[in-house]
């Protein structure tokens, strides 16, 4: 087990960070609801529950009665903050405490550290940091170190650059979003020490945003729509523009940030002006502009340093460097105007949001720890066990929550926006809280006391399953040991309002390459309906104006593993050459729609990008659309497929495998013979009688095949799959390897049951996944190119030009350029008669 | 593509979007957009706009700014950007908490 500390926490006056060193490196934790590193330091007791953090500040101007933010200024003091809700008082001890408590719930490894680093202010006495100890221990830790932030900010720079990096004095300029401070460092013999500081608790990018709206967005907004005196009636919380206020501050926080990588900034938004016309807005602001308001307040900043030198009689010339902390630190005015009004080195190595807990950690990481036997880390109390959903009931395991019984109760399942939830929590100890969150990070309930019975409104993401997880707290904001089982809600699926549909629906696309047609899945089955999709496809082949070939959007209802031949089809468009009026080019886009209503109703849009014309169609079960001369051909390619599969069987003598097929094959002339009698419109049920013994007769040919045909697909399946797996690992593309690797995941789903047809376009999604990487590899494409070059002349049409091929090709071999012989392929490849013509489905025209 | 870059991309897609609501798009507009909400779909990103809901202090999804009284029912009344899940390995996660506007209708 490891002796040092490890962990460290920057609880800052604005926001605070947790981090861990370890092996060499810093990993700075990310809260798990949003994903960010940083979590305000903000706490709001609302009616019911405590928020922390970014939904606290949400309400820190609507709620100051209580909601409490910046309390990091009052440490020390016997200052409490009075909670209008409540009628309770809590200190700034016990506000910190709750922050450092929160932040433990970012270590997503589940460790619960005893020791922490913990920065503080340089300014800090020693009252103050008694105080933010305090809250350390109060937060659960059994050891407390404390650091100051220009200290921490300094080693992670320090870090950074080795020990050629920071040498005599420097200074730390740390502008946050909110404060300012900064120090002058030194290292006196080998020991690194804040010499002087200064600050002020009311600077930082929040007035750069309020600035750029008071002079930049308001005199525009003013001047173009002729609004008289925007300002106070944004400002005015029942004033007409208030909602305005919040929408530009965050578009000036975001050209801020922008400026600070690019010359300009686009602001956009809608503003609605007197007379209530909506108009869009639209202008630039350059980074001079920007720079022209807030040098006033940069200025300001470096008046403080000034003073500071002053004071310890400093020039700038003794100072090596500054170093630069906190997020408004980006802005390149501040940068330049420190570099050229003191003529100081700026140092802009480290992120200056993370710098301080980064350093912080790997101070914790070389500090060794004062308790007995190390720092324990210990791993996750909680420990979900699978119960019945709804009902779960499970007595503590152990500890102060061994005899705490929970019982949980609500819909598994639900259609609604946000589900009721109720539990019972017995002997939970006084003062206990709780706190449910969903797994994704979107939902926490915040702390809430614990009673006999407890309820909750979960909000519900839609159209999946939604994962809660309850935890107990005792009145110290310990988590208590007791199990809880998780809390799934499905939203949507399943759910008996809403209709799932029980099988894939399909669309069939030609595979080209092999042609034959295959499924492409539009929705998978279990869906809940009413669903709505959109892709968009490619022409296969050139449709000529006036002609008879048509292209066919055929959606059927099955399996997607199955063939098309085999699947119900519930809804066809045709669009026939002569309803055109130009040709249709291969390789032009045709954007489908797929629509299916609670009453299975489809709508099938087709949209074709190059003649400017939407073909729609709408379906219901009750009507089946059969496209005759469709089923034409589906029926001559069953005959021709089960023809030489009946010769395979014959040639292995295997007649009782062969009769059944012969049986079909018969059954399929008979259809044969009867669709050359009845025309496109017959309006009599025979062709839909045809179509269900086509697709009967279809299953009867597949499963013929799955014998002999099969086997060796597969066996190609699994070979071609572990080749490409080496020569991918070996060629480091970690992306496409991924990708290889997550056809293996889906495959067990299909394997046993697929069609020919699937295996093999499987087959060919593999080669083309891994041709980019193939055809640079010379093992593979002299091996191809020999599998081409051996073939008999008589196979190419051009008997003359592949004798010279095959001689180029020969000669490319001994220079071993994959380029060229790649060149002689691709070549050889169009002069390959194609010997399977005769087994050509004309296919849909879609791919 | 990286996923900063499809977050920007559904962003953009969403605020194309939202422009258009206020105005009669041909059909091949809204059809584009409908193409690149599926290309966006298809890169793993479930983006969500939340317009109109009603807006929970519980929903750690929204980063809001409230204007207006924040007592009372409260309704979204502008989303300047939208919700951002990612799915990976079957798992869900929230990536873009929605930037939202709420208030009292």
């Amino acid at each position: 087990m490891s002796s040092t500390i490890n962990f460290a926490i920057d609880l800052g006056t604005t926001n605070s960070l947790i981090a861990r060193a370890g092996n060499g490196s810093v990993d700075i934790f990310k809260n798990p609801a949003g994903m960010k590193v940083t979590l305000p330091s903000v706490v709001a007791f609302r009616k019911d529950r405590i928020l922390i953090g970014d939904k606290a500040r949400e309400y820190v101007e609507k709620d100051p009665a209580n909601v409490f933010a910046a309390f990091k200024r009052k440490m020390g003091t016997s200052e409490s903050f009075f909670i209008a809700n409540d009628g309770t008082f809590k200190t700034p001890i016990e506000l910190s405490t709750i922050i450092l408590q929160e932040l433990q719930h970012f270590i997503f490894t589940g460790e619960k550290p005893e020791s922490v680093v913990i920065t503080i202010p340089a300014s800090f006495d020693t009252v103050q940091s008694n105080a933010t100890k305090e809250a350390g221990y109060a937060a659960g830790f059994r050891e407390v170190l404390l650091l100051q932030e220009p200290i921490a900010a300094s080693l992670a720079f320090a870090n950074k650059e080795g020990k050629a990096g920071l040498q005599g004095k420097w200074l730390v300029y740390d502008l946050g979003g909110g404060t300012f401070d900064v120090a002058l460092v030194k290292i006196e013999d080998d020991e690194m020490k804040v010499v002087d500081h200064e600050g002020d608790n009311f600077l930082g990018g929040l007035d750069f945003d309020q600035l750029m709206i008071t002079q930049l967005f308001v005199p525009h907004l003013e001047k173009q729509f002729r609004v008289k005196d925007l300002a106070s009636k944004m400002l005015s919380a029942g004033g007409k523009y208030n909602k305005l206020y919040y929408q530009l501050l965050y578009k000036a926080e975001e050209a801020k940030i922008s400026l600070s990588n690019h010359p300009r900034a686009d602001i956009e938004f809608d503003f609605t002006d007197e007379e209530g016309e909506e108009e869009e807005v639209f202008f630039t602001i350059s980074r001079d502009q920007f720079d022209s308001i807030v040098r006033d307040k940069v200025t300001y900043s470096i008046s403080f340093i000034r003073e500071l030198l002053e004071r310890n009689r400093l020039h700038s010339r003794d100072i090596t460097e500054v170093v630069l902390v906190g997020g408004s630190t980006y802005i390149p005015l501040i940068r330049s105007m420190l570099a050229e009004e003191l003529g100081i080195m700026v140092n802009t190595a480290i992120d200056p949001t993370t710098a301080v807990v980064e350093g912080a950690a790997y101070y914790a990481g070389s500090k060794t720890s004062k308790l007995e036997g190390g720092p324990r880390t210990v791993g996750s109390a909680e420990a979900g066990v699978s119960g019945a959903r709804g009902m779960g009931r499970t007595p503590g395991a152990g500890g102060a929550g061994s005899s705490i019984e929970v019982k949980l109760a609500y819909q598994p399942n639900s259609r609604e926006q946000a589900e009721y939830f109720a539990a019972s929590v017995l002997h939970a100890p006084r003062g206990s809280r709780y706190r449910i969150t969903r797994s994704d990070g979107g939902y926490d309930s915040g702390l809430k006391p614990v009673a006999e019975r407890i309820s909750e409104m979960l909000v519900l993401l839609p159209n999946t399953m939604n994962t809660f997880q309850l935890r107990l707290y005792d009145e110290k904001g310990g988590l208590l040991d007791v199990e809880v089982p998780e809390i799934g809600i499905v939203q949507g699926m399943y759910s008996i309002y809403g209709q799932p549909l029980p099988n894939d629906i399909c669309l069939e696309v030609d595979d080209t390459d092999n042609n034959v047609t295959h499924l492409e899945v539009i929705f998978e089955r279990n869906t809940i309906l009413p669903i709505r999709k959109s892709v968009t496809k490619t022409l296969s082949r050139t449709i000529a104006k006036g002609s008879d070939d048509q292209l066919l959007i055929n959606v059927l209802e099955g399996s997607r593993y199955s063939s098309p031949q085999s699947n119900l089809p519930i809804g066809i468009i045709s669009i026939s050459g002569r309803q055109l009026s130009t040709d249709l080019v291969k390789g032009c886009d045709i954007d489908l729609s797929f629509e299916i209503t609670e009453s299975r109703d489809i709508t099938v849009t087709a949209y074709i990008s190059m003649i400017d014309e939407e073909f729609r169609q709408a379906f219901s079960p009750s009507s089946r659309t059969v496209n005759v001369s469709r089923m034409k051909e589906e029926v001559d390619y069953l005959f021709r497929v089960s023809q030489r599969q009946l010769d395979k069987l014959l040639q292995k003598e295997l007649y009782e495998e062969g009769a059944a097929l012969q049986q079909a094959m018969s059954e399929l002339e008979t259809i044969r013979q009867k669709l050359q009698k009845i025309s496109e419109d017959d309006v009599t049920d025979t062709k839909y009688q045809l179509d269900d013994q086509k697709r009967r007769l279809a299953k009867v040919i597949d499963a013929s095949e799955r014998g002999g045909k099969i086997l060796a697909l597969k066996e190609e399946y699994f070979a071609k799959k572990e080749r490409y797996k080496e020569l991918l690992a070996q060629s480091g593309n970690p992306e496409l390897l991924k990708r290889l690797e997550a056809l293996g995941k889906e495959e067990s789903e299909w394997i046993s049951h697929c069609s020919a047809q699937f295996l093999r376009w499987k087959i060919d999604e593999m080669d083309r996944m891994t041709w980019d990487v193939k055809k640079r590899d010379i093992g593979y494409v002299t091996s191809l190119y020999l599998a081409y070059a051996m073939r008999p002349n008589e196979d190419y049409s051009d008997i003359k030009e592949i004798k010279i091929l095959k001689k180029r090709g020969d000669d490319a071999l001994t220079r071993r350029n994959p380029e060229e012989i790649v060149g002689i392929i691709y070549r050889m490849y169009e002069l390959l008669i194609d010997k399977d013509r005769d087994e050509e489905i004309r296919g849909t025209g879609l791919r | 593509m990286s996923q900063d870059l499809w977050i920007k991309m559904a962003n953009l897609v969403f605020e194309l979007e939202k422009k258009l609501s206020t105005q009669q798009v041909s059909a091949g507009i809204a059809r584009n957009i409908d193409r690149m909400k599926a290309v966006v779909e298809e890169a793993g990103l479930l983006s969500l706009n939340p317009t109109g809901e009603a807006y929970a202090e519980t929903r750690t999804d929204l980063e809001a700014s409230i204007t207006g009284p924040a007592s009372g029912a409260l309704t979204i009344l502008d989303v300047i950007k939208p919700i951002v899940y990612v799915s990976q390995d079957g798992r869900r996660s929230l990536l873009q908490k929605g930037v939202v506007i709420v208030g009292q209708k």
